[in-house]
């Protein structure tokens, strides 16, 4: 499902993270019925860990995804929003 | 309470605006089976649900829901991108246009703007959680549908997507429904609404 060869190197990392949380995502909603299953549990806890180091590479790079903590400068409203396209984001 | 993510649940990445399949898609946004009816009707649903696990499932579901309306708009924000007058006119997006510009709002495919009149929060655990199993199939008919009707890929994969997430909702319902049945009378499913009638066996 990753495609690596495609979009700018903030789009690959963005695909990354996004795969990682999806991943996670679903597990939580399994465990949502399943609370006992260990084989979930761990599966939740692998990409969780996975989504944080993604997440803090795109973060040290692209600005926060989140409410930032302990901001030296107000980057939140910089870089595309979502819907977006990179070419198309002004200041 | 609820933080925002600044990232799409999926990417959407529309080359070629097309206001045609804009106004076929805003019913996603805001028509009977949309996704902002399908968050609202699990994000009030849960509240009233007795059984923990249930409320977890309403929860993560209609947050996830909330994800795809943002989805929705990302493809109906690509799709009107840079149009000129003629494109409006000849798609048959003027009708849309007149009101609401190249603007998000939540209405159906054939105009009716959004209504909480399109779900129900029956506060009754079975009523609620059968309307939740249909729901999720009614919209995953409307990404069919939209699928029959549109060619390029950049919509259909995000399309697909949606469409998939509609499966996994109802097999996550399906669960639910089987919990909620066993903690209710096996002989008896109907004799009490749990969610109401609480000091009654």
């Amino acid at each position: 499902m990753i495609s690596h060869n495609r979009g700018t190197t903030r789009e690959r990392l963005l695909k990354e993270l996004s795969t990682y949380a999806f991943s996670a995502y679903e597990a939580l909603l399994y465990l949502d019925a399943y609370p006992n299953s260990r084989e979930a549990l761990n599966f939740y806890n692998k990409y969780r860990r996975l989504e944080a180091k993604a997440r803090a590479e795109y973060e040290s790079k692209y600005g926060p995804l989140t409410m930032p903590y302990d901001s030296t400068e107000w980057n939140w409203t910089k870089g595309p929003w979502p819907w977006q396209l990179e070419e198309e984001v002004g200041s | 309470m609820w933080q925002y993510e600044k990232r799409l649940q999926y990417p959407v990445k529309i080359k070629t605006p097309n206001p045609k399949y804009a106004q076929i898609i805003v019913s996603q946004l805001g028509g009977p089976d949309g996704e902002i009816g399908a968050s609202l009707r699990y994000l009030t649903q849960r509240v009233a649900m007795p059984y923990p696990k249930i409320v977890g499932m309403l929860t993560d579901v209609g947050t996830e829901e909330l994800a795809h309306f943002e989805m929705i708009s990302a493809i109906l924000y690509q799709l009107t991108r840079n149009l000129k007058k003629d494109e409006i006119v000849k798609s048959g997006f003027d009708t849309y246009f007149v009101d609401h510009t190249t603007g998000i709002y939540p209405v159906a495919a054939s105009g009716f703007p959004y209504s909480a009149s399109q779900f129900q929060s029956k506060g009754d655990v079975l009523a609620d959680l059968n309307e939740d199993l249909a729901a999720e199939q009614k919209a995953r008919v409307t990404y069919d549908n939209i699928l029959r009707l549109v060619d390029d890929p950049d919509v259909c994969d995000a399309i697909k997507f949606l469409r998939a997430r509609e499966i996994v909702h109802y097999q996550r319902f399906a669960d639910a429904l089987r919990i909620a049945q066993e903690n209710m009378n096996s002989k008896n499913f109907y004799g009490y609404n749990p969610a109401f009638d609480k000091g009654k066996k």
